[in-house]
């Protein structure tokens, strides 16, 4: 699509030879490795974009998704999910397994999104930031017509920015209680009673919006 | 509102374009090869509006002529055709040439030429009579172009070909019965749509235990069992003795102690302590009650200063067991019985 070369255009002899050269010896079916298996791959130079294609695959929706409903801005989520894959591919080979995959990449993702946040509204703290965003929600065509989840978004805005980070990862990208203090480096304890008192708002929100 | 019980879906559904879209600029961020990474969602056959069921049936119907096989069958007899206008109109002579040398290699030429003779002569002998017959009546005859081509002779053909004939013709017969039964089965497909109710019955027979029946049966049962619960609970009519007897037993519900009753106080007014002047209503009142409560019970002495008549009236009271009289029974019975 994008980078297609004209049928009638041979190509340098360097690069021939350099393609040659990083063609892998035995083709791998990425999509059927296991977290373990493909991050192995990682450490791999004539593997490594393979696998980091396969690890877009896998993980660009999410991320996406994740950081479109702490922006809301569809341009914001763009720029900042495409941050988020480059610092993935920037340290993908320090990347040792130590951690899940998906808590590693929720991570950048998150840091990325408050750095962004911090650039964007230097001026506001990002509880302030939140209230923002309800006029970007309002205007926005693309999101779904269905009342109920529009309205919740609009809650969310309304809710301090940590709340709102607990409860997107747990609410809406189901991840565990576990992988999310790990991501955050914080408490089980304190992460519960963060999610609690973030859904007892919206309900509240939900009630009277 | 529990939004945790009823869980509400983000509103920001990813689309596919977009996603690709922006895959492919991270690759090339990143400086690797883009590629297509995500496969393109299914698109779903869309839904065509159903039109009634025809009940009619009608022949030369779409279905028949749509059938990859009649059309085979069609398209090659117009090919033939059209090759064959061709061949007359270019090549002429050639084909008939060529028709000369297969009918030299198929038909037997002696037979060929008699039968040729013979039908020309009949043609012959045909306009002639017709140019007789216009000519008396003075008219011009002009012939039709609509004529057809006079009949060839049957050529006598060869065992090989009355084989490949008959088996081009069997084909033919089978494939007619194929596009037949296609088209029914698309008939009874089209009907089954619109009548889903009328759908047949595909599921196998089970086997084992009549169930169907062992419940009626237990059913019956059921009801026999009610049936008769209730006639034992209706009482049977009871006999007198059975009245009396029951009417002796009288249950004890409760035991009631007994509790020692107060003396009843004398109320009665005692007339001998009452004032003087109360004294009167006192006699008066002792005087009715010695008229009202006091028997009268006749006696001889009454009896005998009675008239007839009250003395037999006496007697019948007396008979009745409404009066007693003291008598003396000699004197009843001597004077009277």
């Amino acid at each position: 699509m994008y980078n297609q070369t004209p049928k009638n255009v041979s190509l340098p002899e360097r690069n021939i030879v350099k393609t040659e050269m990083r063609t892998p010896a035995v083709s791998i079916n990425f999509p059927k490795l296991d977290e373990a298996q493909l991050v192995s791959y990682f450490h791999k130079p004539i593997y490594t974009e393979d696998a980091f294609r396969e690890l877009l695959r896998r993980f660009q929706s999410k991320i996406y998704a994740y950081v479109r409903n702490m922006l809301i801005s569809r341009e914001d989520a763009d720029d900042v999910t495409q941050l988020v894959f480059i610092k993935v591919w920037q340290n993908l080979s320090s990347f040792r397994g130590e951690s899940k995959l998906a808590t590693w990449i929720y991570r950048i993702a998150s840091n990325e999104t408050i750095s962004f946040l911090r650039k964007k509204r230097p001026e506001i703290d990002f509880d302030e930031a939140q209230l923002f965003m309800v006029e970007t929600l309002q205007q926005d065509d693309s999101i779904s017509e269905r009342e109920i989840e529009a309205k919740l978004q609009k809650a969310l805005c309304y809710l301090p920015f940590k709340q709102k980070l607990v409860f997107v990862l747990r609410y809406f990208e189901d991840l565990s209680y576990e992988d999310i203090a790990e991501l955050t480096q914080t408490s089980v304890g304190a992460l519960k009673s963060s999610y609690h008192h973030a859904v007892k708002k919206i309900e509240i929100y939900l009630g009277v919006l | 509102m529990n939004i945790e019980f009823s869980k509400i879906k983000s509103p920001f559904h990813p689309e596919h374009e977009h996603m690709s879209d922006l895959a492919m600029r991270i690759q090339r961020k990143v400086g690797i090869e883009a590629q297509e990474l995500f496969e393109k969602p299914e698109l779903k056959e869309p839904v065509l509006p159903r039109n009634p069921v025809q009940l009619s049936v009608e022949f030369g119907n779409s279905y028949v002529a749509e059938s990859p096989e009649d059309t085979y069958i069609e398209s090659e007899a117009i090919e033939q055709t059209a090759e064959t206008e061709i061949v007359e109109q270019e090549a002429a002579s050639s084909e008939l040439e060529e028709s000369k040398a297969l009918e030299e290699a198929t038909i037997d030429p002696s037979l060929a030429n008699a039968l040729e003779s013979e039908l020309q002569s009949i043609h012959e002998k045909e306009e002639s009579a017709i140019f007789n017959q216009n000519s008396q009546q003075n008219e011009v005859l002009i012939e039709s172009p609509n004529n057809l081509p006079l009949q060839t002779p049957e050529e006598v053909k060869s065992p090989e070909e009355i084989e490949s004939e008959k088996i081009r013709s069997a084909e033919v017969e089978r494939k007619r019965a194929e596009a037949a039964a296609r088209y029914a089965a698309l008939l009874d497909e089209s009907r089954a749509d619109y009548v889903p109710v009328a759908a047949s019955n595909t599921e196998p027979e089970k086997e084992g235990l009549p169930w169907a029946s062992i419940l009626g049966v237990v059913a019956s049962l059921a009801a026999i069992a009610t049936a008769w619960w209730v006639w034992s609970l209706i009482q049977a009519p009871m006999s007198v003795e059975q009245m009396a007897e029951s009417s002796r037993q009288i249950p004890v519900t409760q035991v009631v102690e007994p509790v020692p009753v107060a003396a009843a106080t004398d109320n009665s007014v005692s007339f001998d302590n009452l004032p003087a002047e109360a004294q009167i209503i006192a006699d008066v009142m002792e005087e009715g009650e010695v008229g009202v409560g006091s028997k009268q019970t006749p006696k001889l002495s009454h009896f005998t200063q009675m008239d007839e008549q009250s003395k037999v009236s006496m007697v019948e009271l007396e008979n009745k067991g409404l009066l007693i009289m003291e008598l003396e029974d000699e004197i009843f019975e001597d004077q009277w019985l």
